[in-house]
């Protein structure tokens, strides 16, 4: 089979010669073939009255001129296709306005009222970093084999402000791009638990127009999915649409700020049916990913901060991807009113005064959740005992407490059951080497901090 | 072809379908009118690829038949037949004679081979409404709209359907207006942007008639119906934005006022300022203070006390006096609305307990 432009390229030289110029360039502009199959060529036109016309009036030529290339042909349909103008690329002009008056927020609202899908988030503007590579890759895997890989479910999660949403909206946008046939949904889980209350409350019709809603999509999405918890009808019905969609092989993802399995109050049947697939989590992104962020922030924003600046911005704030762009887009901003770069001192207060305050928990709220988490009696972590199954978790209590919340070593030992400071000691050291050597300790105390 | 038909109808018909004929087309065809009388009616087609329209007029035909002639030259000589109740129009080999009681006129038509068909829209979703509140729910908007193309769905209008009402909405993305027309028995489940320049010229074709109109949606069109005329425009492909969250749903400054009072004290205020057409609204509810002024290095200043009822936070705020003065017109109500939630926050502005508008407006930075 000839290449579909190929093609069209012959088709149109062919209609050039038996057409008059004005009748050819008026109606076969923008027109392209966007696919075949079958024998039946699908024709993409930029309007309905070129539609029309091509049907009523050239159909006859268009089929002989291809026909003549390619012999297998037996129809063409017409379909209005958005088909970008090469030629004429709109340059974005310059808006003497906008010095004058700030825009509506309205940039971050284009979404597919169809699918939920901002396109804003592409991979073109995403960062891949080691922080992300994993989830990166699963998604790579996924947009080549839609919902029959071994990627099916998909669970992405991480911290907020990481990139969860940037990369699962991607992953929707592409494969629009690519299989224009497939039904792509994205929703937040707030959005489907909303408009499962609100079928709810109007009778069977509705309730039954909401269950066919949700299962006729290709690719389903969905975000923040922590926010199931505690909503037991949701999650059944969540539950139902997942068991359809993958029976189907349906592609499913979620993302959520946190491992399935700490998620409070979700039902089992959903943590394994989450787990089946691939369970992959974001990280903060290192140094060097921060810096590529924010030289690619830069770049958009046609803004080039002092290298020191971007330099020292990206040693200095860890974590959050969001807090990242705050802060640039602060300087940004302060910059531009000054009309000249900030010097480094102008820059450390910046970061001082944006700078989270850190969250004030009493130690023993802190012991409370890692024995939730190891699932021990919070009395034994103060007690004299040294069963191997209290030992790691007040160890490890100790180590956060020092590493996270700065606390003294003293002051950790008198809280944790009256213990020598020296002990304290010993516990963090013993935790940190340990952690160098043992991956699954790596995971858990990762675990244990996200819940913080 | 042989026809006689009313004067003033096949006058005011070409004069409509004039406007949409294609000018600096390619083809040069879209130029002209298309007159075809078959079955007792004269139909008259005009369409530059973007809309097209079609009018029906009852007519005494003695000869079926069709002629294609400039738009501008036909809509011209009718408008310049004034004295007569009756014309004569026949056409043979491309050649058309117009004849009155008065005068006789031939004037060169064209070959119609090629004259495009206008897209007619079987099955859509859509509404019955009668076309003065059409026009009504497009004209409080239309303002509003970008007139660059640069964006093409903000150099639009979009329509969609909350609850049972019909939602007109456009922006530039410094001002949104919004006009909700209740209509029971619409069903669009996905909205659309219509291109302002279009929807223009479907308003101004609504606006001659009083009749209830059909308004049917597909994905890529949108068409017209009403007894004796027919319009269908293209409708952009693309996403219109979420706007709906960006209305502020509470304030923290309310100011009410007579209409009147704004609308005066805007129009001496654009005498005094820039081209920004800056003016900055101080209030002060303890104080009962509502002072609108203008700033011109130019020309001068003024400065004007308006009567209001106020409440909330004191404020001052810079806004764009045209954007004010422009909605002012969609507001049916003899008392408006302002709503203010900080100085670099938009202003809210509606009729007085009508929310069937709201106009969204963001301050000026300077």
């Amino acid at each position: 089979m000839i290449e579909n432009t190929q093609l069209w390229e012959n088709t149109l030289r062919e209609l050039e010669n038996e057409l008059s110029r004005a009748n050819f360039s008026t109606w076969f502009k923008n027109t392209a073939i966007i696919k075949q199959e079958d024998g039946t060529v699908i024709v993409g036109v930029p309007n309905e009255f070129v539609k029309d016309w091509l049907q009523n009036k050239f159909h006859k030529m268009i089929l002989k001129s291809l026909r003549n290339l390619s012999d297998h042909i037996r129809s063409i349909e017409y379909v209005v296709h958005k088909i970008e103008d090469k030629g004429t690329e709109k340059k974005e002009v310059e808006k003497p306005r906008s010095a004058m008056s700030a825009e509506l927020p309205l940039a971050d609202l284009y979404v597919n009222r169809e699918d939920g899908l901002n396109p804003r988030y592409t991979f073109d503007t995403f960062i891949i970093g080691a922080f992300n590579e994993l989830a990166y890759a699963a998604s790579q895997a996924i947009l080549k084999k839609v919902g029959t890989n071994v990627y099916n479910p998909l669970f992405i999660y991480g911290n907020t402000g990481l990139g969860k949403t940037h990369l699962i909206q991607a992953i929707g946008n592409e494969i629009k791009k690519n299989h224009p046939g497939k039904k792509v949904f994205y929703i937040t889980s707030e959005k489907f638990s909303v408009d499962y209350i609100n079928s709810v409350g109007q009778g069977a019709k509705t309730m039954s127009v909401f269950k066919e809603k949700y299962r006729k999509y290709d690719l389903f999405i969905m975000d923040d999915i922590q926010f199931l918890s505690n909503k037991e009808k949701t999650q059944e019905e969540l539950f139902h649409i997942f068991n359809e969609l993958y029976h189907n092989n349906k592609q499913i993802i979620f993302s959520s700020d946190r491992h399935p399995n700490y998620i409070p109050a979700l039902e089992d049947r959903l943590k394994s049916r989450f787990s089946s697939g691939m369970i992959v989590d974001v990280q903060e992104p290192e140094y060097e990913s921060r810096l590529a962020i924010l030289h690619a922030k830069a770049q958009v924003n046609k803004f080039f901060p002092p290298e020191e600046v971007i330099d020292y911005l990206a040693s200095s704030v860890r974590g959050n991807i969001r807090e990242l762009e705050g802060l640039l887009n602060g300087i940004i901003c302060q910059s531009q009113l000054k009309n000249r770069h900030l010097t480094l001192n102008e820059i450390k207060p910046f970061i001082k005064n944006t700078a989270k305050p850190k969250k004030l928990l009493s130690v023993k709220e802190i012991v409370k959740v890692i024995c939730d988490f190891y699932n021990i009696e919070e009395d034994h972590v103060y007690e004299k005992t040294r069963r191997k199954e209290v030992l790691k978790p007040r160890q490890i209590a100790m180590f956060i407490l020092r590493e996270d919340f700065n606390i003294s070593y003293p002051t950790i030992g008198q809280k944790l059951g009256g213990r020598d400071h020296t002990t304290v000691m010993h516990s963090c050291e013993k935790v940190k080497i340990d952690m160098q050597s043992d991956l699954s300790l790596i995971q858990e105390i990762d675990q244990i901090r996200a819940m913080f | 072809m042989h026809i006689t038909c009313n004067r003033e109808s096949i006058q005011k018909y070409v004069a409509h379908a004039e406007r949409v004929t294609g000018k600096n087309l390619s083809l040069p065809i879209l130029n002209s009118v298309l007159l075809i009388a078959a079955h007792k009616t004269l139909i008259i087609r005009a369409t530059n690829l973007e809309v097209g329209v079609e009018f029906q007029i009852p007519a005494n035909i003695t000869k079926e038949g069709s002629v294609a002639l400039s738009g501008s030259l036909l809509a011209n000589t009718l408008a310049s037949i004034t004295d007569e109740q009756e014309v004569t129009i026949s056409a043979d080999k491309g050649i058309c004679t117009i004849i009155t009681k008065t005068k006789k006129l031939t004037i060169k038509g064209f070959l119609h081979d090629d004259f495009p068909t206008i897209p007619v829209i079987k099955d859509g979703e859509g509404f019955i409404m009668s076309s003065n509140k059409f026009t009504q729910g497009a004209k409080s908007v239309l303002m509003s709209a970008a007139l660059s193309d640069v964006k093409p769905e903000i150099s639009s209008v979009y329509l969609h359907q909350i609850a049972d009402q019909v939602v007109f909405t456009a922006t530039d993305s410094f001002r949104l207006a919004e006009k909700k027309i209740k209509q029971t028995g619409t069903t669009i489940s996905h909205g659309v942007i219509i291109p302002v320049k279009n929807i223009i010229e479907i308003v101004r074709v609504l606006e001659s008639t009083t009749e209830d109109i059909n308004f049917l949606v597909t994905k890529n069109q949108i068409s017209c119906t009403g007894k004796s005329l027919y319009i269908t425009s293209r409708v952009v492909q693309g996403v219109y934005p979420d706007y709906e969250q960006i209305l502020p749903k509470s304030h923290t400054t309310e100011v009410v006022l007579l209409k009147q009072d704004l609308l005066n004290t805007l129009k001496l205020s654009t005498l005094f300022s820039d081209k920004f057409h800056k003016v900055v609204v101080s209030v002060n509810p303890d104080k009962k203070i509502c002072i609108i002024s203008t700033k011109n290095t130019e020309v001068g200043e003024t400065e004007s006390n308006l009567t209001a009822t106020l409440s909330g936070d004191p404020i001052e705020i810079s806004l764009n006096g045209k954007h004010i003065f422009d909605c002012l017109g969609a507001i049916e109500k003899d008392s408006v609305t302002m709503e203010f939630n900080g100085s670099d926050k938009p202003a809210v502005i509606r009729g007085l307990g009508d929310n069937s508008f709201t106009y969204l407006t963001m301050p000026l930075t300077r």
